[in-house]
C-alpha cells in the first residue's frame, strides 16, 4: 500500500451521488475531489450543503448512491464485511461530538482506536501488547494529556475530549483523516488549539486530513487547499487566494432547496 | 380570525373524545361486572369472612411442618432452580438483546425479526404455562422447572436489554465502527459501556421476577417447594399451606433485601 514514493492520491472521489433511502433529493449530486499525500483539505460549505454526508461516505458510515471512491488501491465503494473494515482501519475520523466511551479511561479510549487490529475480546479483556501501550501514552502525552491517562473521558472538559479524539484517531494508525467539524462545540480559542493540533499532528504522522469545517477564517489560517460545497456540489476548490467576500456569500447563501 | 376558530374546534373535540374515553370505560366496567355475575354486596363480607379464616384454618402455621428435611430439600431446590434458571438466562438474553436491537442488530434483515419472535414468543406464554408444556415434553421434576424459568426469564430481561440498547447514542456506536472493528467490537466498546449500568439493574430485577416464579412452578410439577404448596392446599391442611405462604413471603422478601443491596452497590 501508500509507501512515500507513490505519485496518486491518497483519495480519489468520482461522481458520488447520495440520496438517503425515503427521501427524494440527492444530498450529494456529484462530487469529484482527491486529497494528495500530506494534505490538509479544508471543507467549507453551509450547513445542509453535504459537507458531513461526504465525508460519512468516504468510511461508509453512509452508504453511496452511485459513484467511485478510491482509497489507494482500494474501491470503498465495493467492498463488504472484512475488506470494508480494512479499509476504515486505514481512515481516522474525528467527530465534532467527540464520541468517546464515556465511562472509560483516557487511555483506554486510545487504545480502542486499535479495534481494527486487534480481536475485540483481546481488547475487551485489555490485553493490549506492551508497545501498542507505550505508544497510546507517548500519544496521549504529545497532545498534553499525560496527566489524565487514568481519568474517566466524561470527567474532562471539551477541549481535552476532542484531544482524546485526535490520539485515537491518529493510534488507530490511519493513512487518511477525517475530520468532522472538530471544533464546533468549542469556544473560539480552544478551536484554533484543536484545529492547530490537527494540522501538526497530521504532518508529523505524515496523514493527509480532509476537514469539514463551517468557520472560513479558521479554515483559512490552518489547511492549504479549500474545497466549498453548495446544494450537493463542488463549487470551489483551490486555495484560499481566489476565495473572495463575494464568493463566500455565495456559498453560504440559502439554499436554492427548501430541504436540509 | 379563522385559525382560532379551529383551535377552539379541536379543543372541543379533544374533550369530546376524553368523555367519550370516560363513558366507555363506566360501561365497560358495568358489562364485565354483569357477565360475572359479580355480587358486589359481598365486598362487605370480605373482610369479616378473611378474619374468620385466618383465625380458625391458617392460625396457627404449622411452622414445624416447613422445618422438616425433606421440605428443606425443596426449598433449596427451588434456589438452585432460580439461580440457574436466571444465569442461563441472562447469558442468553445478552447476544439476544443485541440481535433484536433494531438500532446495532449485526444481522438487521434474518437475525432482527427472529430474536425478536423468539422474545416475544417467550414472554406472550405465562411461565406456568410453559411449566405444564415441558413437564409433559421432559417429565416431572426440576429440569421442565428451570426450562420453564428461563424462558420466562429470557421474555423478561431480553426485552428491556433490548429496549436499552435501542436508546444508546449512536456517536459512540459510529466512532467504532469508523476504526474498523468488527461486529463484536462495535458490540463490546460502543454498546455496552453504555447499557452495563441499565443492565445490572435489569439483571437483578430479572432475578426477582425469575425467583418469585420459581416458588410456584412446582404447583404443575416441575421442582421446587410448589408441590408441598399444591398438596397441602388439595388436602385442606390449610396450617401448612399458611407456614409455605409465610416461608416464601420471607424469601421473597431476603432476596428483594439482596437485591436492594446490590442494586445500591452497582449504581452508587
Amino acid at each position: 500500500m501508500g509507501h512515500a514514493v507513490n505519485p496518486s492520491p491518497i483519495l480519489a472521489i468520482s461522481d458520488l451521488k447520495v440520496r438517503y433511502p425515503g427521501t427524494a433529493v440527492d444530498v450529494l449530486r456529484g462530487v469529484e475531489l482527491t486529497v494528495g499525500k500530506q494534505e490538509l483539505v479544508a471543507v467549507i460549505g453551509a450547513s445542509g450543503s453535504g459537507k458531513s454526508t461526504l465525508i460519512r461516505c468516504i468510511n461508509r458510515l453512509v452508504e453511496p448512491t452511485s459513484g467511485t471512491i478510491r482509497l489507494l488501491d482500494a474501491e470503498v465503494t465495493a467492498l463488504r464485511g472484512a475488506a470494508l473494515r480494512r479499509a476504515r482501519k486505514r481512515m481516522g475520523m474525528i467527530f465534532q461530538e467527540f464520541n468517546l466511551i464515556d465511562r472509560y479511561k483516557v487511555l483506554d479510549n486510545v487504545l480502542a482506536g486499535r479495534l481494527g487490529h486487534y480481536s475485540a475480546l483481546r481488547c475487551f479483556f485489555s490485553l493490549y501488547p506492551r508497545d501498542a501501550i507505550d505508544r497510546a501514552v507517548r500519544l496521549l502525552e504529545r497532545v498534553g494529556l499525560g496527566d489524565f491517562l487514568d481519568t474517566r473521558a466524561d470527567a474532562l472538559s471539551g477541549g481535552q475530549r476532542q484531544r482524546v479524539g485526535i490520539a485515537r484517531a491518529i493510534f488507530q494508525g490511519p493513512e487518511l483523516l477525517l475530520v468532522d467539524e472538530p471544533t464546533s462545540s468549542l469556544d473560539p480559542r480552544i478551536a484554533s488549539e484543536i484545529m492547530g493540533l490537527i494540522r501538526d499532528i497530521a504532518q508529523e504522522q505524515g496523514v493527509a486530513a480532509l476537514c469539514n469545517i463551517h468557520d472560513v477564517a479558521l479554515a483559512r489560517r490552518f489547511a492549504s487547499r479549500v474545497v466549498a460545497l453548495k446544494d450537493g456540489r463542488k463549487v470551489y476548490d483551490g486555495t484560499f487566494d481566489h476565495l473572495d467576500q463575494e464568493r463566500l456569500a455565495w456559498i453560504y447563501a440559502e439554499p436554492s432547496r427548501g430541504h436540509s | 380570525m379563522i385559525a382560532s376558530v379551529s383551535v377552539v374546534r379541536a379543543r372541543q373535540l379533544r374533550l369530546l373524545s376524553r368523555f367519550t374515553v370516560l363513558l366507555l370505560s363506566g360501561v365497560g366496567l358495568w358489562m364485565s361486572l354483569n357477565y360475572l355475575n359479580v355480587h358486589v354486596e359481598r365486598f362487605e363480607q370480605l373482610f369479616q369472612r378473611l378474619g374468620v379464616l385466618f383465625a380458625n384454618r391458617y392460625y396457627p402455621p404449622d411452622l414445624e411442618y416447613i422445618t422438616r428435611p425433606g421440605f428443606l430439600k425443596s426449598v433449596l431446590e427451588t434456589i438452585h432452580m432460580a439461580f440457574l434458571a436466571a444465569l442461563i438466562g441472562l447469558l442468553v438474553s445478552a447476544p439476544l438483546a443485541w440481535l433484536a436491537s433494531f438500532n446495532v442488530s449485526p444481522f438487521p434483515k434474518m437475525g432482527y425479526p427472529l430474536a425478536r419472535l423468539l422474545i416475544t414468543t417467550s414472554r406472550a406464554i405465562h411461565e406456568m404455562i410453559w411449566a405444564i408444556i415441558f413437564v409433559m415434553i421432559v417429565g416431572y421434576g426440576v429440569l421442565a422447572g428451570v426450562i420453564a424459568l428461563t424462558l420466562s426469564c429470557i421474555g423478561f430481561s431480553a426485552k428491556l436489554f433490548a429496549e436499552e440498547i435501542e436508546s444508546i447514542a449512536p456517536g459512540p456506536v459510529e466512532a467504532v465502527k469508523a476504526s474498523g472493528a468488527s461486529p463484536l467490537g462495535v458490540f463490546l466498546f460502543g454498546v455496552l459501556p453504555q447499557v452495563k449500568t441499565a443492565w445490572i439493574g435489569i439483571s437483578i430485577y430479572t432475578w426477582d421476577v425469575v425467583f418469585r416464579a420459581s416458588t410456584v412452578v412446582g404447583f404443575v410439577g416441575a421442582g421446587g417447594m410448589g408441590w408441598y404448596l399444591r398438596r397441602a392446599a388439595d388436602q385442606l391442611q390449610s396450617d401448612r399451606v399458611a407456614a409455605i405462604v409465610l416461608l416464601i413471603v420471607a424469601l421473597v422478601a431476603c432476596s428483594e433485601l439482596f437485591s436492594f443491596y446490590a442494586r445500591k452497590r452497582f449504581h452508587g
